[in-house]
């Protein structure tokens, strides 16, 4: 009996070791290290030196990246809101089944391969310039390169908005319709019906969608090289362009520390609301 | 009377508005496809009446080995899907269903890993690899994605809806804990398996940055390296060849959404991530 109780004592330790082994040895450990060799020098000696440089060389980034980052999240939520609300509240069927089945192709597109998308299709003289010059739309000495800050938001929120309308357009299917009947039949339009009584019940759904696209758009290397890896640029391309260039890993780990405390925060956020409201995440 | 005639002027409007912003949002897209298949001097210029062609398919298949890369990506993502499915199963299953010392501490753990991705820490996950002779390999490439904190999460998520009788039911007729997990909770928990398992294939076929990183040989590198180098402004290649390669990386995974979009979309309902 006893040893049937130990047994039952120690199987979800056996269970729950190897994911812990992986999470403790390859990313509890190296967050660690890669924290403390933030603030040492090649020496090993105790140092804010590698941050003072990093904010000496990349504040300006620092900021970049935040603004980027924060504009892409909110609007990648008003876009999931708008689409999923669509999807839920539209009255004609053929319309929704048109978006239903458009909106989700940018899901499975590599942020590789949407930033060489974007590359060859915001550029001066690409094929977006090309078209609304060929529609009388734009005269051709008008043209311009959205090669820059734009470019990274466009191509973020097109590659995003699909992940986290598909979230909430879920969350929303599943919701109790007879609210929504109610304040119709109260006569209130849908974008009113969107705002005040579904968008409420699926925060939840919308946070962590919005959270994990906060948080892969902070760790996206290949969208801002392609599209705008000159000054201002994200952290990711510093980062491996220290790295690469200089083997400079405490600047490296510095950025990387600042980075994962921005991202940190979005998480201690969305913890909190959990908490304040009594649920276990 | 048909649907047509019935249609009013207002729902025309709404269809054509729906095909137009599908249409914009699939732009960039749509513009793969016609410069992958059109001639270069035509790829920044709609001419309806341009040539088709599959000479940019040829050429961009002829310049880098993409079957080797397609190999590679292939033998990365499946490798890291088995492991992940199986060390997500057994932690998530401990999460949901047992009490145990420390529970809370690992648990935060595992949440910590969601918030924070592991492209932060490339430089310390380089040297462990470095030290484990694993840099330029395919296992060094996944090893730090193994242990998915998002599968853990989803998959505890889940567990946790299933009725524990039906545990109780399996373990009188003399199933064990493995069999338990095998036979109630995993087949019970298949949406969820589903939809992890295309956003897992999605993303490790996606990473960019820790490959680059961690692979310097065409034996090792995936697909978005390989293009990521293919299409530098310094190789000469012009922008058709370029979309006929990006056309190439990325055909397996809009296939694979082609044929599994309505089980993924309804996957991920029934997930119910909160």
């Amino acid at each position: 009996m006893t040893g049937a109780m130990d047994k039952n004592r120690y199987l979800p330790l056996f269970l729950v070791t190897p994911a812990l082994l992986v999470v403790v040895g390859l990313f509890m450990y190296p967050l660690g290290y890669s924290a403390i060799s933030s603030f040492q020098d090649k020496s090993g000696a105790w140092t804010f030196a590698n941050f003072e440089k990093a904010f000496d060389l990349y504040s300006l980034d620092i900021g970049f990246t935040v603004l980027i980052v924060v504009l892409s999240t909110v609007a990648i939520g008003v876009l999931a809101c708008a689409t999923g609300g669509y999807l839920t509240l539209g009255e004609n069927p053929r319309a929704v089944a048109v978006l239903k089945w458009l909106y989700r192709w940018p899901l499975f597109i590599p942020f590789i391969v949407a930033g060489q998308l974007m590359r060859t299709f915001l550029a001066k003289n690409g094929m977006l310039n090309n078209i609304l010059v060929s529609i009388g739309l734009l005269e051709p000495l008008q043209a311009t390169s959205l090669l820059d800050w734009r470019g990274i938001v466009i191509t973020f929120v097109w590659k995003q908005t699909p992940f986290v309308a598909l979230l909430v357009a879920g969350a929303m299917a599943s919701l109790d319709r007879s609210t929504i009947e109610a304040a119709r039949n109260l006569g209130a339009g849908r974008v009113r019906i969107l705002i005040q009584i579904i968008i409420p019940q699926v925060r939840q759904t919308l946070l962590v969608g919005l959270i994990l696209s906060f948080v892969t758009m902070m760790s996206v290397l290949s969208v801002p090289l392609m599209i705008n890896a000159e000054t201002p640029t994200m952290m990711t391309v510093d980062m491996a362009f220290r790295i690469n260039s200089y083997g400079d890993y405490g600047v490296a780990n510095a950025l990387g520390f600042i980075s994962y405390l921005m991202a940190g925060s979005v998480a201690w956020f969305y913890l909190s609301q959990g908490v304040r409201k009594g649920e276990r995440p | 009377m048909n649907d047509v005639a019935r249609l009013t002027l207002l729902d025309r409007v709404e269809i054509s508005a729906a095909w137009l912003l599908g249409i914009i949002w699939l732009m960039p897209l749509l513009y793969a496809f016609w410069a992958g298949f059109h001639p270069p001097e035509y790829a920044t210029r709609l001419d309806l009446l341009a040539p088709l062609t599959l000479e940019n398919f040829a050429e961009a298949w002829s310049q880098a080995p993409f079957a080797r890369f397609y190999l590679n990506t292939f033998i990365l993502v499946t490798s890291i899907l088995i492991v992940q499915f199986i060390l997500c199963t057994l932690a998530a299953y401990a999460f949901a269903r047992f009490e145990f010392w420390g529970k809370d501490v690992a648990f935060v753990l595992v949440l910590v890993q969601l918030m924070i991705m592991p492209e932060v820490l490339i430089v310390e996950n380089y040297s462990t690899m470095s030290s484990l002779n694993l840099v330029d390999t395919i296992a060094g490439i996944g090893l730090p994605y193994m242990a998915s904190a998002f599968g853990i999460f989803l998959l505890r998520q889940t567990f946790k809806t299933i009725p524990k009788e039906l545990e109780d039911a399996a373990r009188i007729e003399g199933c064990s804990v493995l069999q338990i997990l095998w036979k109630v909770y995993v087949p019970l928990a298949r949406p969820t398996y589903l939809a992890y398992g295309l956003v897992s294939v999605s993303y490790h076929w996606n990473n960019f940055l820790w490959p680059l990183i961690i692979t310097n040989s065409v034996e090792t590198r995936p697909l978005t390296v390989g293009l990521a180098i293919f299409g530098a402004p310094e190789s000469g290649v012009d922008w058709s060849v370029i979309s006929a390669a990006t056309l190439l990386a990325v055909a397996p995974l809009l296939v694979a959404f082609l044929l599994f979009q309505r089980q993924f979309v309804q996957s991920f309902m029934q997930a119910g991530i909160k």
